[in-house]
């Protein structure tokens, strides 16, 4: 009896998978999206599209040119930094036209995978690789961080203000540095308070911490905050709203998610970055290599709406926008923490 | 004999119906969720199962996928054999896989015939003294291993993460990784040897090994007296006391030796994969090790299969990510669960279907 | 009462019962007896509803019954005492009772009127109970009462009670027995299943004899004999007495001065030892009597290594040689061999084989170890070892790669004996070994317990059977409380003499 019975059973279950692996494999590229379109795959880092701040800049501009082009998108959020490459080697396997990786922390992974797959074009954020199907996608941060540090010192009543970090790297301290000298130019006597809420990638997806060291701050006096930690971010938003200070938003325009606490944000127009790559693409104009973003093209910049119109005097504004000037005609030299 | 043989390959078979029934079942159950969310089951399981079997990526990754929990499930089952639960895999493999890359950067001069051995025996030797510490700890204080490899882990992992952090991380490196062992410390992936496997496919040599070490577990534990002291232990501790075996030296005997095979992963991750030590790579090998064990019925030969049926969802699960519309990759986390669930609930059916004479009833 | 028809019942190759057929008539005691595997716990069950029968009848009141489950035999007023009790070790007495039939509506329990209902119960047969006590408090024999007591609410009639004396002590048997009598005096109908013919006759108005899934014989038990069930039970003539020439003792092996252990983390008293000294010869059985739970498990573990070594003092010396310290490995090396009294736990590994149980307490030296650090086991020495172990002691059936579960109680313990006696150990301490084992199975590990001592072993065997120990034993000695009470020469003193060094005198405890 069990002597037939167990090859049966054996035999049953083999076939099965047997028969949906062999069409799965027949169509892996075809079920992975409709290959006469252009496949364009996004990787986001750890914090997840959803993190309102630097990820969902980069969501947002894939969703436009997903909106405005016939191409097919499909994104990863791998969730831990060991899952990234993985993901972008699935994107690349299977033939996608273009994977963009979010995150300075991509940087070697897409360099790896570039290079395996030669025939594929990539871009990175934040990131700077040298070959040739690889887009690098670079912005001023140091720049719209000293106009919003401007802004900070001239709102602040205390005279001291605060900066949270989210991994404490050399692209955040591009941040720091401009934000700090930001407030400087505008108040020599300014104390700024710096915070890092972690050295691993983690510190992005913590907001707990983001809060702990936003109320640490605000206890030592400082009433405006930036905060440059994607999600970890959200809880100097939090500490803001309870204690009635102000945050700086970061990446994405921030001004909605606390209305009222939130003094501005400096926007930095990934999404236009990556709508612009697309397009490119799709346009048969894509070209590897460094792109920069700045002032001059909105790429970075200070975030104003009806959110926030009411909390910056026009006076502040002006003097923004005079050193903004300053700063694109090179009257203003902010020191760039990347490249010392 | 011929039959003799026949019989215990039957055995072999009798023994594979549950968990594949356990198997199927949970994608049946999957295939609900599916639809729940809005996909097409017959799509998703065609990324899910055929991404893992394409050649030579799918087949590739799989195997990939595979070895670190080959390890981590001996090392579970091993452990498990002598009655003690390692939740320690994970920072097992954590510190094993730093001792590691801390060899083959210290000592990255070394020509690959000194430093390859050398790196091998640090993985082992500090996954072994890692999962050694629980062992003395319940042998002499009877502290339980559960708590005491739990906080273990956090330990191993941190301590991992300081030293990579603070000494051993390339100067203005963004990610939290160790400067790159020396080139003496490669150990070659399969893809020289195999025609039509690329080498960016990271299937290494660990992989061979990883079946080796199979081999080595089962004569260990069924063809020595030391595996027999250990099984003995874990068995009846009373009836090993009896035997005159000493069961705290079993006990740490054991639990070094798990470490030991969980610290090989180091291996695979940091001779085979990386070249260095790479800051949380462990996607929960250690945790899935538990799983692969459960699954494997503690055996080697099952571990393998148990191992190559996670290393596929693991593959197949990033597939059903990124490609389908909704199914995220919590697919393959319920699916192992409710295998898990299956495989637990099965002791409880045997025993509702065993007669009053025991397993002495064949035809059952 | 309760008859049943030709009832047959195979499972897989195994033919259970073989067309089975007997009548329990109201208000008896009905005794069903047989070997381990003899089939009588399958024909109580499918009375009791947890099997159906392949074919037959059970017939209960006169009706043919169909039952789906045990629910339907309990409604007809079945009610089954299992040999493992089935009790919430948490919950009090009250609560197990009501389990599954609980009182009261959805939202309230009513275990006040549960309370009183089994209070009466326990007072009308004598079952001194009290309903709010934990089970995990009460004795075994308690807890066995408490099943009682569980069939009893549910208006039972008829109460099977499956080995119900196999977990018990001496006294708590005769506490049974008196509540059994009890049940019968008010109308009650009991059947019990044992293999022990002493209490057979003791008990029981009629007896039915199973034998390899078949009824052998029917017997109204004022009308027969030990003897003649024996046969019945076994097939072929069976010596209950222990045929035992003269020793002759020669030089002490075993010198126990002094010996005493804490009362290793447990509150009872009596659970320990205080200052026991003796000796055992080579070539003389040394037999220990005692009621359960005065230190004789204590005395065996210290002897064979297995005590917590701080909490032992005193000197063991085997052969003139200083033991105490040695590990339970040293000492086996040094020629001390030793059937446990708790084989499931200490004697066997039971998931494993018959072969790797073989070798337990043997696996660190040749043949069986072999190659450096004796690290590989010659699995050739193993089967060959194992097959004469099995050969020798007639274990059955004789396959080495069975688990050890299968073997019945009988066929375990030669196992263990046969093991333990391949060492061709000086000293052989030996607990309860017919502790659970049916008649056969006695009367061959009796011999060859005789059998080692003429060969010259120095035998220490510790049973609660008063019988048995006096029967093999040479020179008795008998423990109270921890300590040596007395020493008897078994073939002269009564049972009541030795009753009395048991109890101290309190002969009524």
């Amino acid at each position: 009896m069990l002597r037939q019975k167990v090859p049966w059973t054996l035999g049953l279950c083999l076939a099965l998978i047997a028969g949906l692996a062999g069409s799965g494999c027949n169509n892996l590229a075809k079920a992975a999206g409709d290959p006469k379109k252009v496949r364009v795959g996004i990787v986001f880092d750890s914090g997840g599209k959803d993190d309102r701040s630097f990820n969902a800049a980069a969501y947002r501009g894939v969703k436009r040119a997903a909106k405005d082009f016939p191409i097919v998108l499909r994104d990863a959020e791998p969730g831990d930094p060991a899952s990234l490459e993985p993901a972008m080697r699935a994107f690349a396997e299977v033939g996608y036209d273009l994977i963009i990786g979010i995150g300075f922390a991509q940087t070697p992974i897409v360099e790896a995978v570039a290079k395996d797959y030669p025939k594929q074009n990539f871009a990175i954020i934040d990131g700077v690789s040298d070959l040739p199907n690889v887009a690098s996608l670079i912005f001023k941060e140091h720049e719209g961080s000293f106009l919003v540090g401007m802004i900070a010192a001239r709102t602040t009543k205390t005279g001291v203000v605060g900066f949270v970090g989210g991994m404490d790297v050399p692209l955040i301290h591009k941040f720091e540095v401009g934000y700090e000298e930001g407030a400087r130019a505008a108040n020599p006597k300014i104390v700024v308070i710096q915070n890092y809420v972690g050295v691993t990638e983690a510190a992005w997806n913590n907001p707990g911490k983001g809060k702990e060291l936003a109320v640490a701050q605000i206890g030592k006096g400082a009433d405006v905050i930036f905060a440059a930690a994607g999600n970890s971010g959200l809880g100097v938003f939090d500490a803001a709203e309870q204690y009635q200070k102000y945050v700086i938003g970061v990446d994405s325009n921030q001004n909605w998610v606390k209305p009222g606490f939130v003094l501005t944000s400096m926007v930095k127009r990934v999404d236009n970055a990556v709508y612009q790559i697309i397009s490119d693409l799709v346009n048969h104009r894509f070209k590897g290599g460094i792109h920069v973003y700045g002032l001059p093209d909105g790429g970075v910049g200070i975030a104003m709406d009806q959110y926030n119109e009411k909390l910056i005097p026009p006076d502040v504004l002006r003097q923004v926008e005079e050193a903004k000037a300053k700063i694109i005609r090179g009257e203003i030299k902010v020191t760039n923490a990347m490249e010392k | 004999m011929a039959l003799e043989r026949e019989k215990s390959l039957m055995k072999g078979l009798r023994q594979l119906i549950f968990p594949l029934a356990a198997v199927l079942a949970a994608f049946v159950a999957g295939s609900f969720l599916v639809l729940a969310v809005g996909d097409s089951p017959l799509a998703t399981y065609q990324l899910l199962i055929g991404s893992a079997f394409t050649w030579p990526d799918g087949i590739g990754y799989t195997l990939f996928y595979a070895t670190p929990l080959i390890f981590t499930g001996l090392a579970v089952a091993v452990a498990f054999r002598c009655g003690l639960l390692n939740i320690g895999a994970e920072g097992q493999l954590y510190i094993a896989s730093f001792a590691t890359a801390w060899v083959g950067i210290t000592f990255a001069g070394l020509p690959a015939i000194l430093l390859v051995p050398l790196c091998c025996l640090a993985a082992v030797l500090a996954g072994g003294v890692w999962g050694g510490i629980p062992g003395v700890l319940k042998a002499r204080f009877g502290a339980h291993e559960v708590i005491t490899t739990i906080m273990m882990n956090f330990i191993a992992i941190a301590l991992a993460s300081y030293f990579t952090q603070y000494h051993y991380k390339p100067p203005g490196d963004a990610i939290l990784e160790t400067v790159p062992i020396g080139e003496g410390g490669h150990i070659a992936r399969l893809g020289r040897f195999v025609p039509g496997l690329p080498e960016r496919i990271p299937l290494n040599l660990s992989f061979l090994l990883a079946l080796a070490t199979c081999v080595l577990v089962y004569l260990f534990l069924w063809r020595t007296r030391w595996g027999y002291e250990i099984r003995a232990t874990g068995a009846s501790p009373a009836a090993a006391q009896y035997g005159g075996i000493a069961t705290g030296r079993q006990i740490v005997l054991a639990m070094a030796l798990s470490g030991a095979l969980a610290g090989m992963v180091g291996i695979n991750e940091v001779l085979g994969y990386r070249y260095r030590y790479y800051d949380s790579f462990s996607s929960g090998y250690g945790f899935t090790g538990i799983a692969v064990a459960l699954l494997g019925r503690n055996h080697p030969v099952g571990v393998i299969l148990a191992s190559l049926l996670f290393g596929a969802l693991l593959r197949g699960g990033l597939f059903v990510d990124i490609f389908t519309e909704h199914v995220s990759k919590d697919l393959v986390m319920v699916l192992q669960g409710i295998i898990i669930l299956f495989v637990a609930a099965e002791a409880m059916f045997r025993d509702r279907f065993r007669g009053p004479f025991g397993r002495r009833i064949k035809g059952v | 009462m309760l008859e049943l028809r030709e009832i047959t019942k195979r499972f897989g190759d195994v033919l259970a019962n073989d067309r089975v057929s007997f009548a329990v008539a109201p208000g008896t005691i009905h005794a069903l007896v047989g070997e381990n595997g003899a089939g009588k716990s399958t024909a109580m069950r499918i009375a009791y509803g947890f099997y159906s029968a392949d074919s037959g009848d059970v017939v209960v009141d006169g009706a043919v019954r169909r039952f789906a489950s045990p629910q339907d035999a309990i409604a007809l007023g079945i009610g089954m005492v299992h040999q493992h009790f089935m009790l919430v070790e948490p919950m009090t007495v009250a609560e197990n009772i009501v389990l599954g039939i609980e009182p009261g509506n959805a939202l309230q329990l009513d275990v006040a009127g549960a309370v009183s209902r089994i209070r009466a119960l326990s007072a009308e047969f004598g079952l001194a109970i009290d309903p709010t006590a934990r089970i995990e408090d009460l004795s075994v024999g308690q807890q066995q009462r408490v099943e009682l007591l569980k069939a009893l609410y549910r208006q039972a009639r008829i109460l099977i009670l499956d080995e119900p004396t196999a977990v018990l002590s001496p006294q708590a048997v005769r506490d049974l027995f008196a509540i059994l009598r009890r049940m019968r005096e008010q109308g009650k109908t009991i059947v019990i299943v044992t293999h022990k013919l002493s209490e057979v006759l003791e008990i029981s108005d009629e007896v039915t004899v199973m034998r390899d899934g078949k009824v052998v014989g029917n017997r109204r038990t004022a009308e027969t004999s030990a003897a003649e069930l024996a046969r019945l039970m076994v097939g072929r003539d069976v010596l209950l007495r222990v045929v035992k020439p003269e020793g002759h003792p020669g030089k002490p092996v075993l010198a126990v001065r002094g010996l005493s252990s804490g009362a290793l983390g447990t509150k009872d008293r009596e659970r320990r030892l205080d200052g026991v000294s003796f000796e055992v010869r080579a070539g003389e059985i040394v037999g220990i009597a005692g009621i359960e739970g005065n230190g004789q498990t204590e005395l065996i573990e210290a002897l064979a290594g297995l005590a917590e070594p701080a909490a032992v003092t005193g000197t063991i010396e085997l052969e003139g040689r200083d033991v105490e310290g040695l590990s339970a490995r040293a000492r086996r090396a040094g020629g001390i061999a030793h059937v446990p009294e708790d084989r499931h736990r200490r004697g066997l590994l039971l998931d494993f084989d018959l072969a790797e149980n073989s070798i337990l307490g043997a696996d660190d030296r040749p043949p069986v170890a072999v190659g450096p650090w004796h690290l590989w086991l010659n699995r050739e020495a193993i089967r060959r070892r194992t097959e004469k172990i099995l050969k020798a002691f007639d274990v059955r059936p004789p396959d080495p790669d069975l688990p050890a579960r299968s073997l019945s109680g009988g066929n375990q313990q030669k196992l263990i004996l046969g093991r333990e006696l391949e060492e061709s150990p000086k000293l052989l301490l030996v607990a309860q070994p017919t502790r659970g084992v049916d008649i056969g199975g006695i009367e061959f590990i009796h011999r060859r317990l005789v059998e080692m001592r003429d060969a010259g072993c120095a035998v220490l065997l510790v049973s609660s059977e008063l019988e048995e120990v006096t029967a093999l034993s040479d020179r008795l000695l008998v423990m109270r409380e921890g300590r040596i009470v007395g020493e008897v020469d078994p073939a002269r003193a009564t049972p009541e003499e030795i009753g009395l060094l048991m109890t101290g005198g309190n002969a009524a405890a």
